[in-house]
């Protein structure tokens, strides 16, 4: 197993967000947590990356024990976490945003390599590398997002909602992306709400509601699944 | 009227005082940018680095430059420690626990001055040829005063490059507009943190330097009045932003030095209150400072 998540539990002060939460991740699969709006798969992401303290609960990456690590050394042991609402530095430029994203990185070539391979896959960003990224459009600010998550040659990616407020053709460029990555080896942990897509990219799903996992399965099976039909594929 | 040397000397005189401000303003922005804090204990650093120049120059036959530069360096590695031990500790509790801390932290430094020293000012005289005035065309100025002003536009320039062009310096600024992104981005916050006290603080004690060589006299609570002055440039100019932090001290020493040189002596001992009238009349229009970017963090 790549990542491993066993029974967490996440509390916001006495509210808990996380009820006793396991999930797992293998090596070069593409898995998405799929749930209605505060079911607490932001909250998952985030207790992954460290951002977040569960207070009871274990996760593992590559078999390690990663739950009380700082942040920046979750990102160094190769867990890249593109945020919800893409949280792009506005006041720096597209470059300096991917450099960003390199952060840790002491390998002068890799990066340049690297930068060379998020500009092959958004190439509007090769185009704007000199303009402050709050002057990009929305899709575009969702593409330099992911790229800059990408410049630190995660092996695996957590993706937060990445098709918010896009509009569908753009929908359809970002999963375009999603699955080309997952071409190219990257393991890819994606929450979304368009269960739609979702499921449709995904190799095994998890449906979260309230805090804990309701269905987990294939991204087929539970594409078929009546509930999850009803609740989150509009009927 | 007023003779052209007249006006030609204010100038000269607003950008020696808008350096100094500038330099101060400088460190409480980039702290305030990525902690939120209003680091009260900022201009006690400055008179830190004017104790410990002092103390070179006195006790030592190290060149002048050294009593500049090694304050810096020792002030600057005091700013790292004092956010290490008051202000870490701190992460994550309420913006207004901070505030309260640094208050403190500024009265022990205050103190612990008076109690290891004494609270008697001290004359701070400098080598002659430093004081000696100058006459270029119409304008005098002293060899500090122009030392001054090259000092803090090179210190300023280095600081612009840094921030530009350096791994740490863009790290600093992204920290600064999103503190949750960057640590997710693999940023370690706590090292861009102490790079940030510690060059804040080392500009405090450059400015310590020139501040004590214009009054040629230094006490514990004389870093009182820069800091709270600098704290009015840095919201003058956006509190948060490097090049407002710069806008704001220089515009702050002109419109003092102009306030007091041209308008009748009788209301020059108003001045602090038309540098306060100043600030309001820029906030109204501007509420967020002249060169704020106008967003609010996230994260």
């Amino acid at each position: 197993m790549l990542l491993e998540i066993e029974n967490l539990s996440v509390y916001y002060d006495s509210i808990q967000a996380l009820k006793g939460v396991s999930l797992q991740v293998d090596e070069g699969e593409l898995v998405t947590i799929v749930g209605s709006n505060g079911a607490g798969k932001t909250t998952t992401l985030l207790t992954i990356s460290g951002i977040l303290r569960p207070r009871r609960g274990v996760v593992r990456f590559r078999g390690q024990d990663i739950t009380t690590l700082a942040p920046h050394e979750i990102v160094r042991r190769g867990i890249s976490h593109c945020p919800e609402g893409r949280q792009i530095f506005t006041g720096l430029t597209v470059t300096e945003n991917l450099w960003m994203g390199a952060y840790h990185r002491q390998d002068r070539e890799g990066v340049a390599r690297d930068l060379a391979w998020v500009q092959e896959l958004f190439p509007v960003l090769a185009e704007r590398r000199r303009q402050l990224a709050g002057t990009l459009s929305g899709g575009e600010q969702q593409m330099l997002a992911i790229a800059r998550a990408l410049m630190s040659r995660p092996k695996m990616l957590l993706l937060d909602e990445p098709s918010l407020g896009l509009a569908p053709m753009l929908v359809e460029t970002i999963f375009e992306v999603i699955q080309q990555l997952r071409a190219q080896g990257v393991t890819i942990l994606l929450v979304e709400q368009n269960a739609y897509q979702a499921l449709r990219v995904a190799d095994r799903a998890y449906v979260l509601e309230t805090g804990s996992i309701k269905l987990s399965g294939s991204a087929q099976e539970l594409a078929r699944n009546e509930e999850v039909k009803k609740a989150y594929l509009g009927g | 009227m007023f003779s052209l040397p007249y006006v030609a000397q204010q100038v000269v005189n607003g950008l020696t005082l808008g350096s100094i401000y500038a330099l101060v303003a400088i460190g409480l922005t980039i702290v305030y940018g990525i902690l939120r804090l209003i680091n009260f204990a900022h201009g006690d650093l400055l008179m830190v680095g004017a104790y410990l120049a002092l103390a070179l120059l006195l006790n030592t036959a190290l060149p002048l430059g050294a009593a500049v530069l090694l304050p810096m360096i020792i002030v600057g590695g005091v700013g790292v420690l004092v956010e290490r031990l008051a202000y870490r500790p701190l992460r994550g509790a309420p913006e207004v626990a901070m505030l309260i801390t640094s208050l403190a932290v500024s009265s022990v430094i205050q103190n612990g001055t008076i109690m290891t020293l004494s609270a008697q000012p001290r004359a701070f005289r400098l080598p002659q040829d430093l004081i000696a005035q100058n006459r270029v065309g119409v304008v005098s100025f002293s060899t500090l005063d122009a030392v001054s002003v090259a000092m803090a536009v090179g210190l300023m320039a280095l600081l612009t490059l840094f921030v530009t062009r350096t791994r740490v310096g863009i790290a600093m600024r992204a920290c600064a507009e999103n503190l949750r992104a960057a640590r997710l981005m693999g940023i370690n916050i706590n090292q861009v943190i102490a790079y940030a006290f510690a060059i804040g603080s080392a500009l405090a004690a450059a400015a310590g330097f020139m501040w004590a060589g214009r009054f040629g006299s230094i006490e514990p609570f004389m870093g009182f009045l820069p800091g709270l002055k600098a704290f009015v440039a840095a919201v003058i100019g956006g509190i948060g932003s490097i090049p407002g932090a710069m806008l704001g001290g220089y515009l702050l020493g002109f419109s003092e030095i102009f306030f007091v040189g041209f308008l009748p002596p009788e209301l020059s001992g108003y001045r602090d209150a038309f540098v306060f009238t100043l600030l309001l009349l820029v906030l109204l229009v501007r509420p967020r400072g002249l060169l704020s970017t106008g967003a609010e963090r996230e994260g």
